[in-house]
């Protein structure tokens, strides 16, 4: 494991960039799912903003941060012309320029736009397309570089749909903990419940990604527990079985009991664990895949 | 009972299992590592297991004095040949970093020597009476 500053910058922006896109796909999610919750509006919209606009700067950053650290010639090392312009034509600058395109959909999509000519309705299916557009560039960008870029077709479904399904369910945790403060218990009811049902498909399809993700890379057990990439593995392991346990807590059993008192605080406590661990999860995936790497 | 053990075994395999499918490796160079020349070497040729993008290059001497070598080629390809200075008698370190469609960095040296050609002689024949 090669610690140095270089690698300290791309393992941060790595885990902002995670924190970015998840919030960017989640919050836009909770934006149709939660329409609900009026008096949460303003706040999730300011999340998504805040979130896409943090992805946009993680990006952007991470790029510079990449020639910067192949260059390892301190500040004058971010800028140097050659470098960035073989990482502008490789798979890297395809990836960078995808989520910066990404970001800038899912901010575009939230804009209001004054177009008389054109009907309400018609005005909802271009923020809709515009935003699933946004959606779409940034989780295929992951399929762009990393392991998975030099596997199948397949593959690249595999890590973008894993993406999406992560981001849908770590990104809405924060609008959901928003909405557990409400005073309208049924209509938190209602919202955990709808969202309980669509994270069972989100989970499922996660895990048919991951098993299917490890299936083409298979090596046996034995480097799982002798390697420190392996090690790290076993942590985020660990931690999603934990999430795992929290989300299905909530699911069958608090949300159920939500007119009781103090189920409420309850819940709230238990969404808030579960953005902690969501972070620590990001934190370790980029630990594995910056700091360590396959031995 | 068995087939439901073999399932989960299974299912555990390819939850859990590791790649141990590294990042692109220098396959050979010309000239090898640590090969003793007996004539300096115009031009370094790195061929790799895939294409890579030769992202920097650097050559040490014995003394530690470090130059930056200028890219061959900005293209992405298995073999890299890189272009030497002229390079006096001395034992000599190159590193590089190569990046490949994963988009990882991925560091690598090479160490050669050039000696005087009667040096390498005499090092033949003190062998040989060995």
């Amino acid at each position: 494991m090669d610690i140095n500053l270089w690698s300290l910058l791309t393992l941060l922006s790595k885990f902002i960039l995670y924190l970015g896109v998840a919030g960017a796909i989640g919050g836009w999610f909770c934006l149709l799912l939660l329409q609900r919750h009026q008096p949460y509006f303003l706040a999730i919209l300011r999340y998504l903003r805040f979130a896409s606009a943090l992805g946009f700067f993680a990006t952007l950053s991470s790029f510079f941060i990449q020639a910067g650290a192949v260059m390892d010639e301190g500040f004058p090392g971010l800028l140097d012309k050659n470098t960035l312009f073989i990482l502008a034509n490789s798979s890297v600058g395809s990836a960078t320029l995808n989520r910066l395109i990404g970001f800038c959909l899912i901010i575009l999509s939230l804009c209001y736009f004054r177009i008389e000519s054109l009907k309400k309705s018609a005005k909802l299916w271009i923020r809709i397309f515009t935003g699933l557009g946004g959606v779409a560039f940034l989780i295929f960008s992951f399929a762009q570089v990393g392991h998975m870029a030099e596997e199948n077709v397949w593959a690249h479904f595999a890590i973008s749909f894993h993406v999406l399904t992560m981001s849908l369910w770590m990104g809405s945790l924060y609008p959901l903990w928003l909405i557990s403060h409400s005073n309208n218990v049924e209509n938190v009811q209602i919202s955990m419940d709808k969202f309980g049902r669509i994270a069972a498909v989100i989970v499922g399809v996660l895990v048919l990604c991951g098993v299917y993700m490890a299936y083409i890379r298979v090596d046996g057990l034995n480097p799982l527990f002798t390697t420190l990439y392996g090690r790290g593995l076993l942590v985020k392991f660990l931690l999603v079985a934990c999430l795992l346990l929290l989300a299905a807590n909530n699911k069958w059993r608090l949300v159920p009991k939500l007119n009781e008192p103090k189920i409420v605080p309850g819940l709230t406590r238990a969404i808030a664990m579960e953005m902690t661990l969501g972070a620590l999860i990001f934190c370790i995936t980029g630990i594995v895949t910056t700091l360590i790497g396959i031995e | 009972m068995n087939t439901l053990k073999h399932v989960v075994m299974f299912i555990a395999l390819l939850m859990f299992s590791v790649s141990a499918m590294a990042h692109i490796q220098l396959k050979n160079s010309v000239p090898t590592d640590n090969a003793q020349l007996t004539q300096a070497p115009k031009t370094i040729a790195l061929n790799f297991e895939k294409d890579v993008h030769l992202m920097r290059v650097v050559l040490v001497d014995a003394s530690g004095k470090s130059m930056v070598l200028p890219r061959s080629s900005m293209q992405m390809s298995a073999q890299q040949i890189i272009l030497l200075p002229t390079l006096n008698v001395g034992v000599y370190t190159l590193t590089w970093v190569s990046m490949g469609t994963d988009g990882h960095n991925m560091p690598g040296t090479l160490s050669f020597s050039i000696v005087a050609e009667q040096t390498q002689s005499s090092s033949s024949v003190s062998t040989q009476v060995k």
